[in-house]
């Protein structure tokens, strides 16, 4: 039987202007488990993703592992939840590329031959090891996005979550992405309006708008359900239609 | 770019702008113009042999340069103008004052500005300086550029929108407004990029992977650098 990795129980936020981004969420996430988060702009997709690591606090509970997020254990969880941002500008923050994937080692692993090994190997996973010495802003956004993924898998986190991991890149990037997602077997949680994303790699998916969870399901329940996605600013993935297709012409 | 004729290695070019910097402010160069020029001499020398010598390097030093030389007249001009009576006392003062900030921002484009930054404040790390201090240098470094980026897509956003000029008031208002919008951009953006740092369990020290080893050629170089500024100094 699979651990529960992440559990939302009754999660509301409300920023500091009043308003309110987040109303009364509750789901959980088994290990090995592919989420997708999906939903129109100003869903709160975003801000629940930052609930998960700490970074904001709303009334209600998170936990990870069975271990409640709270100050006294936020080096715990930072540990075991990797969050990869939106935009790559905001995650990389060191003069070069290697510097960047080698930052969070450093509270880790005391050997520097150590950290210089796993850094080489996760770029050359992830086809960057061209990039190692480049400095960020030499980089193209795609190139960008998978450096930020690589500062985040180094520290092999038991959990990866991504915010709007294919806006702004290319079709082959995006294609690269999805694949590596499919391959994985850590407990992901993506984020995304890009649904087609969301019906090739997700096994379960949350529909959010307005702060709101308004279903849970499997993807064909919620991909396939026309009318509750278009009344949310969603479309029906292109690729539902052509498994359908593909389906009844045998 | 080239390759420069001769890689220093970060720690050298880091106590040689210190030997640089330590001869300029410890000389009174009116009374030795002899010396000013033979350390330029020996800073151009320096510049040959360790700049990637591409055009914008060449471009960027004689710009300075240019800067530089404007600054003296200027200088020399205010001078005249304010205190004629103490205009050679003055003047001279003024001089000085040109000459070392001349060979200082020289010496700082030679050894700081031409080569690679990045591997700089790795040189700094090696020397252990405060971590603070290398934390404000990274981010400097790193952002500097994305704000440049920020400012110019705005810049850009704002002229393709004007098909004509409006009168001054209006286009210091609208400055304003963009002004208003850059910070606050600059503002948020610095709210998600700590986020980020404290994700990845920022704890305020930043490390670095070395990839770079002192070499005889080093060495040597900064034997012979200092040999002759020793020279420069004392003869």
């Amino acid at each position: 039987m699979k651990r529960v990795a992440l559990e939302v129980n009754h999660l509301s936020y409300t920023f500091p202007d009043g308003t309110l981004a987040l109303r009364d969420i509750s789901f959980s996430v088994k290990e090995g488990e592919k989420l997708m988060i999906i939903g129109p702009n100003g869903a709160g997709k975003s801000t629940l993703l930052l609930n998960f690591n700490g970074l904001l606090s709303g009334k209600g509970e998170v936990k990870i592992y069975g271990e409640p997020v709270t100050k006294k254990k936020l080096k715990k969880i930072r540990s075991q939840v990797g969050l990869v941002f939106q935009n790559p500008e905001d995650q990389l923050f060191m003069p070069k590329v290697m510097d960047d994937v080698a930052f969070g080692l450093f509270d880790r692993v005391a050997n520097r031959e150590e950290i210089e090994s796993k850094v080489k190997k996760v770029l050359r996973d992830l086809g960057l090891e061209s990039l190692a010495e480049k400095s960020p802003h030499q980089l193209s956004l795609g190139e960008k996005k998978k450096v930020s993924l690589a500062t985040v898998l180094v520290l092999e986190p038991e959990i990866l979550i991504l915010d709007e991991p294919t806006s702004g890149i290319d079709p082959s990037c995006r294609r690269w992405l999805i694949n590596y997602l499919e391959k994985t077997d850590r407990t992901t949680v993506v984020a995304t309006h890009d649904l087609d994303l969301a019906w090739e790699v997700g096994q379960r998916m949350i529909i959010m708008d307005k702060g709101e969870i308004l279903a849970q399901g499997t993807k064909e329940e919620i991909l396939g359900n026309k009318d509750l996605l278009e009344q949310h600013g969603l479309e029906v993935p292109l690729l539902y239609f052509l498994e359908k297709f593909n389906a009844r012409s045998g | 770019m080239k390759k420069p004729l001769f890689s220093l290695d970060p720690r050298v070019r880091i106590i040689c702008l210190a030997v640089s910097l330590t001869f300029v402010l410890s000389t009174f160069f009116p009374h030795a113009f002899w010396k000013f020029g033979l350390f330029l001499l020996c800073l151009l020398a320096v510049f040959y042999l360790i700049s990637p010598k591409s055009a914008r390097s060449l471009r960027n030093f004689l710009r300075l340069s240019l800067f530089l030389i404007s600054l003296l007249f200027f200088l020399v001009a205010v001078t005249l103008i304010f205190s004629p009576e103490n205009f050679r006392n003055r003047l001279v003062s003024s001089l000085d004052l040109t000459m070392k900030a001349f060979l200082v921002s020289v010496s700082i484009f030679v050894f700081i500005l031409d080569g690679d930054f990045a591997d700089l404040i790795k040189g700094f790390y090696l020397f252990h300086l405060p971590s603070g201090f290398l934390a404000m240098l990274t981010f400097a470094y790193r952002y500097f550029i994305l704000l440049q980026e920020e400012f110019l897509s705005i810049f850009r956003a704002r002229i393709s929108r004007t098909i004509k000029r409006r009168p001054l008031l209006e286009e210091m208002k609208i400055t304003g407004s963009i002004l208003n919008q850059y910070f606050l951009r600059l503002f948020e953006r610095g709210e998600r990029i700590y986020a980020a740092l404290l994700s990845r369990e920022f704890q305020g020290r930043l490390d670095f992977l070395i990839n770079f080893k002192l070499r005889k050629s080093d060495y040597l170089f900064l034997l012979l650098f200092s040999s002759v500024v020793a020279a420069i100094k004392f003869i």
